[in-house]
């Protein structure tokens, strides 16, 4: 037990002793955690302007009631914060199309009104889209173009019901006058689909609001690439003075137990770091935003404090990576690897309900699915037990398996 | 007192390292294993320290199996590996504070061990930034803190300057001069001198040696 106690005095200095290089790379990443929160903040007032698709209108627009169409979808239509129809040339929006400054182009035939109105389909207005729109955007085109296909193809057959109903009743005269009408409201009714339907988001995960959300798995991802910090104490190894240790009486497991509560209490410092950098912006401004009260330095320690598990349980996982691995950059490597694929699996980035039901369930049982249920529910009041028991056995099992692969570094020297 | 190792085993996978390998030496004696690279004498020295399990055989000293008994051999053995086995990032005085008490320490550091590596003239160097003798003077001094009766020591003057050496060989003869037994595992001609018995260690299976001199006759031997 003294020798134990010596040992970790002596992690303990080595720290003190490296503090400046170790202290460098937790306020680079604690920084980064801070600009990520700032940018947070900022994405939802920036995101009407910058997150639009474009659809280029070419061809026939000089037509009156497709300019006014245009304009109308432009000004006075809700998909005006989605999507943009700026007027080009075929050229331009060719040329824009493959820099990929817009989604698709629509090309207008000449002749389009006049043929809507006759109710005939003879002029197809032609979508061009490219191959590396793919993704959802791809996927909104063609919904919009089908969308469309099939308001011209039943307004149509409306068109056609009443022109017969005019001509039966000899009032051929009025034919282009009420097939005009008819059109007219045809559009003002796809116009006016404002309050079709409402929108309710109770929130992303386990009832945490979206900014709650993104704060817990910010920590979480934050502190899944704080082992990289951890790098100057860890990443090189001295089998020699491991196996010197064990001459002296300091075994496999006293060693790993000392080196590890030295990792650990560096993993407590970022973990503070962390939270006081993505706190300002995501804790307070947002939750506040949505909703929440009492969000003060009291809550803000209250959740470090409540998240101490998590580190324990990270800081063993990052502790049994620098033991399987010889050589610092590869350490620094795996250490980078492994938190971002965690990270995104267990839903760090986008909430875990996106994902198919197998991924999502292997996200669940990895440590930072865990540490990630347990932080959302630390931050929420309620803090569930069970995943506190699943993070220290977990701690426990990635401690021991440190210890073996200690012992069998230093059998084979 | 008297060391007895007797058939001591040791194979890694299906290559035998150790073939019951068997050796005794006195109080006051020095011991030394000659042998080619990768022939098994830093395996044996790290069994005998603990560091490695053998398959079978015992290491006797008054008595008691040491390979067995533990906390009895960290006591009495002292081991000292081929590379230095120091924290890069701390002084001399803090290497040495994990093995010393405060007391002990500042006593041999003015009139003990430590005095006589001379370790007092670099306490507060960084290891990082240590000669070779000097690190291995501290390796030795880090060893020697339980005052073992027994010193385990691989190739401990390789690759280090005449002065260096001089001051560690002062010191092993201090070591003996008090009872205590030396075991080198070494290559170097002038620490095969110091030494009362020569054994020469090979395919696992240890050769008594008598070295006089004749350097074509060791090489023809140890091939």
């Amino acid at each position: 037990m003294k020798m134990f106690g010596t040992y970790l005095f002596i992690q303990l200095r080595r720290t003190v002793k490296l503090l400046p290089s170790l202290m460098i790379l937790t306020a680079l990443l604690c920084a980064c955690a801070g600009i990520f929160a700032l940018q947070h903040r900022n994405g939802g007032e920036d995101a009407q302007t910058k997150q639009k698709y474009q659809i280029a209108v070419v061809g026939d627009t000089g037509d009156s009631y497709l300019g006014f169409g245009i304009s109308v979808l432009s000004v006075m239509d809700d998909s005006r914060f989605m999507v943009d129809f700026p007027v080009m040339t075929e050229d331009e929006a060719r040329r824009a199309l493959m820099a990929g400054q817009i989604t698709a182009y629509a090309r207008v035939p000449e002749g389009l009104t006049e043929s809507i109105v006759r109710g005939s389909n003879d002029r197809p207005v032609t979508l061009v889209g490219s191959t590396a729109q793919k993704g959802i955007a791809g996927i909104l085109v063609e919904e919009l173009a089908d969308v469309a296909s099939t308001v011209i193809l039943r307004s149509q057959s409306a068109i056609y019901a009443m022109q017969n109903i005019l001509r039966d009743r000899a009032m051929g005269d009025r034919l282009q006058e009420e097939t005009e009408k008819l059109n007219l409201r045809m559009i003002d009714m796809v116009l006016n689909r404002t309050g079709l339907c409402s929108l309710e988001i109770l929130g992303t995960a386990g009832g945490l609001p979206a900014p709650g959300h993104y704060l817990c798995g910010a920590v979480i991802f934050f502190l899944l690439l704080s082992g990289i910090c951890s790098s100057p104490l860890f990443g090189k190894k001295n089998t020699d003075l491991m196996r010197w240790m064990v001459s002296r009486g300091v075994g496999p497991v006293c060693q790993v137990a000392g080196e590890y509560l030295a990792c650990f209490m560096l993993e407590c410092c970022c973990l503070f770091g962390m939270i006081a950098a993505l706190w300002p912006a995501l804790g307070t401004d947002s939750l506040r935003a949505a909703g929440w009260e009492g969000l003060g330095l009291g809550k803000a320690a209250a959740f470090g404090i409540s998240l101490i598990p998590v580190a324990a349980v990270l800081a063993a996982m990052q502790f049994l990576m620098y033991e399987l691995v010889t050589g610092t950059v590869s350490s620094i490597l795996l250490q980078f690897v492994c938190g971002i694929s965690m990270a995104y699996i267990s839903g760090c980035f986008y909430p875990a309900a996106m994902f198919p039901d197998v991924l999502r369930r292997i996200g669940e049982a990895l440590p930072a699915g865990m540490a990630l249920r347990y932080a959302e529910g630390s931050l929420k009041g309620d803090i569930p037990l069970q995943t506190g028991l699943g993070l220290m056995s977990c701690a426990a099992v990635f401690l021991v398996l440190s210890a073996l692969a200690r012992s069998r570094r230093i059998r084979r020297g | 007192m008297k060391i007895e190792l007797s058939g001591i085993r040791k194979a890694y996978g299906r290559k035998a390292v150790l073939n019951n390998v068997s050796l005794t030496a006195e109080e006051g004696s020095c011991v030394g294993i000659l042998g080619g690279n990768g022939c098994g004498k830093s395996t044996l020295l790290s069994i005998l320290a603990g560091v490695q399990k053998a398959d079978g055989g015992s290491f006797v000293c008054d008595g008691h199996d040491l390979l067995k008994e533990a906390g009895l051999r960290n006591s009495a053995v002292g081991y000292v590996p081929q590379c230095d086995p120091l924290i890069e990032e701390l002084n001399a005085w803090d290497n040495l504070c994990m093995w010393y008490d405060k007391g002990t320490l500042k006593r041999e550091l003015e009139h003990g061990v430590l005095a006589m590596l001379e370790i007092d003239g670099f306490l507060k160097v960084p290891v990082q930034k240590m000669s070779g003798g000097m690190k291995k003077r501290l390796s030795i001094g880090c060893a020697v803190s339980s005052a073992p009766r027994i010193l385990l020591l691989d190739e401990p003057s390789a690759a280090l300057d005449l002065v260096c050496k001089e001051k560690i060989y002062r010191y092993f003869e201090s070591f003996r001069a008090g009872g205590g037994i030396l075991l080198l595992a070494t290559h170097d001609l002038q620490e095969l001198a110091c030494c009362d018995q020569c054994y020469i260690l090979k395919q696992g299976i240890l050769y008594p040696y008598v070295y006089d001199g004749d350097i074509h006759r060791l090489a023809e031997n140890l091939l």
